[in-house]
């Protein structure tokens, strides 16, 4: 997944200002899409591998701003770095606030473009991964039975085999096997990293047990 | 002018108004002399006519020789009818088959003839004909009719009544009957008032004092009523001053906001090429110092440095005409001066995601005036239009022309596809501090009228064709 080729995307009204931007990327190795508007990238939308945006603030139809929410709205995590011809510190905050990378006012140094793509590409990385992972874990976790799903709960809130065995009305026996085949299943090494898996797919709010 | 007040003759009676009705009652004949004889004498003195209406005791012929005793000139005065004497008991009869009424009418008939011969009023003497015949009733209404009659006319009546014929109950019904009341015994005066007019002399000055009173309050009060109409005045003076000046603040605010949207543009305008040739330029070394350098890559980007070089160029050469236009009353082309300030508008209505279409008239006259004040006027319409489509759903389109006007002038229309107008804002439109916008000042069509009207033009807005509006203004035209 790393390897996929990183990719970052300019929405910019202006072509002088999207050709800049482009010739500067290309020359230090980044692949380059151009979009003239918001409504242009959404029909094409983002590539699999990592990516960020490089967004002017004041775009013709949906400012860049309310872009911004709009991505967040829909689940599309994308890190955003906005660059505009006259920021004022409402609109700087608001971006920020809205989990911005960077704030950049035209003209720019081309290194803190650079930097500020970096650190977007770094961001996007890392929550791919955390989402791939996520997604191993789901998977792994949709393969659980019912019954091992009711006893992981009791397992991960520190039940002994004992207590789950007399909640669930079944041998302690049975609780054991049931046991060993979830922590497989699950490719838990121990109930501590158990208890994390649980507290990640809860945390992403997904409902594993009923 | 006649005075007001008669000399009664009558030491306790003193002076006396017009109009007064006091009786006398005497003990002996020659009481009743005492008393009438010096009544009349003053009444000749005063030009008054006077007529004593003799009853028993006293006969017609004892009292001329009384007056001719007692008057110098009472001889003339009684053949010219100055002073008549009259057969008491005659004259009341008459009273008796043709009603009081005819009595009193008699006594102002006198009155009339005496101020038609010049005299200033008629002075009388009666006598109680009743007291004696026993008609008691139709005295108390005689004397009630004649007490009536006798208000705001220059008449005086005096009647006398002989005290020995008089019953007490008779004497304290006189004495109602009448404002004053004399006795004349043995030579000695007493006046007596009646309970009534003591009363009424104390009511009316209880009432004066009170209406003094009244009149210093209610005074006190107008004054203070006054002193608060003037306090408020005062403070609305104020207030209207202090609005004047809010009003002078707004307008120049609104003046510095609308060249403040205008440099916010040109700043923008600027700095989008500004940026181009700053990355384009890194961008460009870059590709000149990579371990291969592309110099394909620097040809482009020295390329598009050139041209955004130039389109710099280009707004600052917008910016300059709009400078150079600064010059007041100075002569320049509508057509012109409308295409600036759409470019200079651009970022503004991109912004609004509103296209313009220009439908520009040929052979137009120039102008003169302000050209930038005119812009602004321009840049107030438009922005007008494209915030009036801030939701609508249809084409964002607005179409901006020039034609000649009906008076040889140049029109220049802005027609948006917005919601149209409502009458109340149709009304009031163009009032200072007027808007339907949530954060509008409602200014910027007032200060557009204003600066239409300073260059001897006009502007109005009507519906248009399409749904929304027209705002269309003509200033006059100058020779070429």
């Amino acid at each position: 997944m790393s390897d996929a080729p990183a990719t970052v995307y300019v929405i910019d009204d202006d072509p002088s200002v999207r050709e800049a931007i482009q010739s500067l990327l290309l020359s230090v190795g980044l692949r380059v899409e151009l979009f003239a508007s918001v409504q242009e990238f959404l029909v094409t939308g983002r590539d699999a591998g990592p990516a960020c945006l490089v967004l002017d603030i004041r775009l013709p139809g949906r400012s860049g701003l309310d872009f911004q929410d709009d991505l967040a709205r829909a689940g599309v995590q994308l890190p955003v770095i906005f660059v505009s011809g006259h920021g004022d510190v409402q609109m700087s905050v608001r971006a920020m606030k809205a989990g911005a990378v960077e704030f950049l006012i035209k003209p720019f140094r081309d290194q803190d473009l650079l930097d500020a793509i970096q650190a977007a590409l770094v961001r996007d990385r890392t929550a791919l991964e955390e989402g791939k992972a996520l997604a191993d874990l789901r998977r792994c976790a949709a393969k659980l039975t019912v019954r091992e799903r009711e006893v992981m709960r009791y397992v991960v809130s520190g039940c002994s085999n004992k207590q789950i065995a007399s909640a669930l009305g079944l041998s302690e026996v049975t609780i054991k096997t049931h046991r060993g085949q979830l922590m497989r299943k699950m490719h838990a090494q121990s109930v501590a990293g158990l208890v994390r898996m649980a507290d990640r797919l809860e945390r992403s709010s997904t409902r594993f047990g009923d | 002018m006649i005075a007001a007040t008669r000399d009664s003759g009558i030491a306790p009676l003193g002076d006396m108004p017009w109009g007064t009705h006091a009786c006398l009652f005497y003990e002996t004949k020659q009481d009743a002399f005492d008393t009438l004889i010096p009544y009349f004498k003053a009444g000749l003195q005063s030009r008054e006519c006077c007529v004593w209406a003799v009853t028993d005791p006293i006969g017609e012929e004892e009292a001329r020789a009384e007056l001719m005793r007692s008057i110098p000139n009472a001889g003339p005065s009684l053949s010219d009818g100055v002073i008549e004497i009259l057969p008491g008991e005659e004259w009341y009869m008459s009273g008796a088959t043709q009603g009081m009424e005819a009595i009193v009418r008699g006594w102002h008939e006198k009155l009339a003839r005496a101020i038609a011969a010049g005299y200033e009023g008629l002075r009388i003497s009666g006598n109680a004909f009743w007291l004696q015949t026993g008609q008691w009733a139709a005295f108390a209404e005689y004397e009630q009719l004649l007490d009536r009659s006798l208000t705001g006319q220059p008449m005086i009546v005096l009647c006398t009544y002989p005290l020995g014929q008089s019953r007490a109950a008779e004497v304290l019904d006189v004495a109602r009957a009448h404002e004053f009341t004399l006795a004349r015994r043995q030579g000695q005066w007493e006046r007596i008032e009646t309970p009534e007019l003591k009363q009424a002399k104390g009511e009316i000055q209880r009432l004066k004092a009170e209406l003094e009173e009244r009149v210093i309050k209610r005074t006190a009060e107008l004054a203070a009523a006054n002193a608060r109409l003037e306090a408020e005045y005062s403070e609305r003076e104020r207030v209207e001053a202090v609005l004047e000046e809010a009003k002078v603040a707004l307008y120049r605010r609104v003046r510095l906001t609308t060249v403040g949207v205008l440099a916010a543009s040109i700043a923008h305008e600027i700095n989008q090429p500004l940026a181009g040739i700053v990355t384009n330029s890194e961008a460009s070394l870059r590709w000149l110092t990579n371990e291969e350098p592309d110099l394909d890559q620097v040809r482009a980007g020295l390329g598009r440095i050139a041209r955004d070089a130039n389109r710099a160029a280009d707004v600052i050469k917008r910016i300059r005409a709009l400078v150079a236009g600064r010059i007041e009353h100075a002569k320049f082309d509508i057509n012109e001066a409308l295409g600036e300030t759409i470019a200079l508008m651009k970022t503004t209505l991109q912004a609004h995601q509103v296209g313009v279409q220009l439908v520009l008239g040929a052979g137009l006259p120039p102008v003169v005036g302000d050209k930038v004040q005119l812009q602004q006027a321009i840049i107030n319409l438009v922005t007008n239009a494209a915030e009036s489509m801030a939701n609508a759903t249809g084409p964002r389109e607005i179409i901006i022309g020039t034609s000649l006007a009906e008076g040889g002038g140049p029109m220049v229309t802005i027609e948006d596809r917005g919601r149209g107008l409502s009458q109340e804002a149709s009304d009031n439109m163009f009032e200072p501090f007027f808007t339907t916008k949530e954060k509008g000042m409602g200014l910027g069509l007032s200060i557009t009228r204003t600066v239409v009207e300073a260059h001897g033009g006009s502007v109005s807005a009507s519906p248009g064709p399409l749904g929304g509006t027209v705002f269309r203004f003509t200033i006059p035209g100058a020779s070429p």
